[in-house]
């Protein structure tokens, strides 16, 4: 069905009009009341930002700022998307869209539906604002740059449960899929639960934001196997990454910046991961105590990622395993833009641990003599026992 | 009852003359054997003619060829000049040197089973150059330093190969897409290799992302290649160095548990491994050569200095 005569100018006149409306209230009110009036289950303005929040998961603020970012790169192609009555869709409704894909968990059609589109739209504008927000939104995800940072990471970590010098928490969760039988590399997916999946390695900071994620590799792979091929464990390894100031915990004793992950990574200088085995001495139950209060960060982070960003929630029908990575980057951007920008409605949705729920804990005994030796300071200072 | 539904081919309905007249199902008389022999004869006597060879009621192909040189010699004919004048002993010769000579034509144009490969024409030699060409250095006059340093540059590339040759042969290979943030190129086509437990990970090949392939601090490292080269032609620091920091690595390893050490560790001593063997790389050692014995290496250090120069 194609766009009527005249409408598409129209249209194109409102878009333009309509993206400066976007940044001010009362323009974006009535790009609202117009898609409220499209949108099955009708979105009304009048009905407070609420209901636009519990739909696209993202405040009236946030989806301005998501507008702004992804504008050039998904207008600069000329091919347009309409609705099925016909009507070009403007930035605001693509973005609407593409949010309300990649937050519900819904199918294509269902999606499609639900805007009055068609399916084949609902893919081609999502993957179009995935490409766009990879682009533009990049600088929201990445490793603390400025000294200043860094040492309020690490001051928030201490705040949490007392981990001195400590810049992040490494995790990994799985993306579950339903692959084809016919898919000749089906096994290498199979993890270590039967479950097809792709693994997401995240390193979260005190706030819940994303500093370094990578995605991509097969769920057969280990926790500590996918650690070593990033490029995080590279730099770490050869001192160029977690090289800053090292603290002195007591005369002699110095710890080095680390982060902290489960008993899944090997223990490294700059991987502290907690005492493994029963009836530890004290001080080793207390620093594993602390170290696990400390972890829940990550899990929460990734438990949030996939309560919002539902798509990549439950089990994905046979998605496309090159393209999905790009979608598990793109939620994880939106998931640190929502942090960025202090949306209110990251606040009030609940906190959950629970993110890769039946998977239990991998354990790795690799260990590092020097690294076992700091975690024996660190547990030793934590407990106050560490001579001065 | 049967004899009644059977219909002799006598008083077949198809032999009545009224379906005779339909010129679809009208079957061709069959021609009397002689007329056929003639008939046909005419025709490839005529095609004979027109393309200039005698005629002959020998009209099969086995003694077309067998005479075909004799009565070509007549003929003036360029690949006659080239034959010595005929004698007595040579007509025989020739005949079956010419039919040699058409057999082994056909024979590459078709596949005719064994023909014995008698004559000038040969078939294309297999190509000299080597898929991946290597330096070849005679030892023997190099001196001793240098001949240590070949001898481990050699071992080291012939373990590269085997390794390569491991990852091709018992491996299953998977492709991905990999994203990696620490990166400021951040999505990777990537083949994984599988071997149990062991994983490794290679760049996809024929991929145009290989040309794009960045290090750890996101350079490209073709250049960084290219700068190595020329940095390292003039020192051989970089190799000790690198040594020293392999010891030192593997000295830090301390496996707890033995058992579960193999799921792991084994990933990051090969990866280890296969870092020493790249970053050690086979080139800085031969750039080490010295120049003095230019003449006895000229292929490898010509290129040693070809590289400096630029």
């Amino acid at each position: 069905m194609g766009p009527i005569r005249g409408s598409k100018k129209k249209r194109k006149i409102e878009f333009e009009n309509g993206f400066d409306c976007g940044s001010s209230e009362e323009g974006s009110v009535d790009w609202l009341d117009e898609l409220s009036k499209r949108i099955v289950g009708s979105v009304s303005p009048s009905k407070g930002v609420d209901q636009f929040e519990s739909v696209f998961k993202v405040s009236r603020k946030t989806f301005n700022y998501i507008c702004s970012l992804v504008s050039e790169p998904m207008m600069a192609k000329t091919t347009k998307f309409v609705f099925l009555n016909g009507e070009s869709m403007s930035l605001n409704d693509q973005v609407a869209l593409a949010l309300r894909r990649l937050s519900s968990g819904d199918s294509l059609i269902g999606v499609a539906n639900f805007f009055g589109t068609n399916h084949s739209t609902v893919s081609q504008v999502t993957w179009r604002f995935v490409a766009a927000i990879e682009e533009r939104g990049l600088h929201h995800l990445q490793w603390p740059s400025s000294e200043e940072e860094i040492t309020q990471i690490k001051s928030k970590f201490e705040n949490i449960r007392g981990l001195p010098n400590c810049c992040g928490v490494i995790d990994t969760t799985h993306i579950m899929m339903l692959l084809s039988a016919t898919d000749q590399t089906i096994d290498v997916w199979l993890d270590r639960k039967d479950n097809h999946s792709m693994i997401l390695q995240v390193i979260v900071d005190p706030d819940m934001r994303f500093r370094d994620i990578v995605t991509g590799y097969p769920g057969k792979m280990d926790d500590a196997s996918v650690l070593q091929k990033s490029y995080f464990f590279n730099l770490s390894e050869k001192g160029k990454r977690l090289n800053g100031n090292k603290l002195k915990l007591s005369e002699g004793t110095e710890i080095q910046e680390y982060i902290v992950g489960d008993s899944g990574f090997p223990l490294l200088p700059w991987l502290i991961t907690p005492y493994q085995g029963r009836e530890l001495p004290e001080t080793k139950t207390e620093f594993n105590k602390r170290h696990f209060a400390t972890r829940l960060v990550a899990q929460r982070a990734l438990a949030r990622l996939k309560d919002v960003w539902r798509m990549i929630h439950g089990v994905l029908w046979r998605p496309d395993k090159n393209r999905l990575p790009r979608v598990i980057l793109a939620c994880c951007i939106l998931h640190n833009i929502v942090i960025d920008m202090e949306d209110d409605a990251f606040d009030e949705l609940s906190l959950t641990g629970q993110h890769d729920s039946g998977y239990r804990a991998e354990v790795c005994d690799m260990a590092d003599k020097k690294a076992s030796l700091s975690r024996d300071k660190l547990a030793l200072y934590l407990s106050g026992k560490l001579p001065v | 009852m049967a004899s009644e539904t059977l219909i002799s081919p006598s008083d077949s309905p198809l032999n009545s003359s009224k379906l005779l007249d339909v010129p679809a199902t009208k079957p061709p008389p069959p021609p009397p054997p002689h007329s056929n022999r003639l008939q046909s004869s005419k025709w490839l006597h005529r095609l004979r003619a027109a393309r200039g060879f005698p005629e002959s009621d020998h009209i099969d192909l086995e003694h077309f060829l067998s005479t075909s040189v004799q009565k070509i010699d007549v003929t003036d004919s360029p690949l006659t000049r080239k034959i010595p004048p005929p004698d007595e002993s040579f007509d025989d010769n020739g005949a079956v040197q010419g039919r040699d000579l058409i057999n082994n034509v056909l024979s590459e144009l078709f596949h005719m089973g064994e023909i014995e490969d008698k004559s000038r024409i040969k078939r294309k030699k297999s190509c000299r150059k080597q898929h991946c060409p290597r330096i070849c250095v005679d030892i023997d006059r190099l001196p001793s330093s240098s001949r240590l340093k070949v001898k481990q540059v050699t071992k080291r590339v012939e373990q590269e190969d085997e390794e390569e040759e491991e990852e091709e042969k018992g491996h299953s290979q998977t492709e991905v897409t990999v994203i990696d943030t620490s990166v400021p190129c951040w999505k990777f086509e990537k083949l994984l290799y599988r071997s149990k437990n062991v994983w490794k990970v290679g760049d996809k090949k024929g991929n145009g992302d290989r040309k794009k392939r960045v290090n750890d601090n996101g350079e490209d490292v073709q250049k960084k290649k290219k700068k190595l080269k020329l940095k390292l032609c003039s020192s051989s620091k970089y190799v000790d160095k690198e040594q020293a920091m392999l010891l030192s690595k593997s000295d830090r390893m301390v496996a707890v548990n033995e058992k579960k050490r193999d799921n792991c560790s084994q990933v990051q001593e090969k990866s280890l491994c296969k870092k020493q063997i790249d970053e050690g790389s086979s080139v800085i050692l031969i750039k080490s050569i010295p120049t003095t014995n230019k003449k006895n290496v000229s292929g490898v250090s010509n290129g040693c200095v070809k590289s400096m120069q630029r």
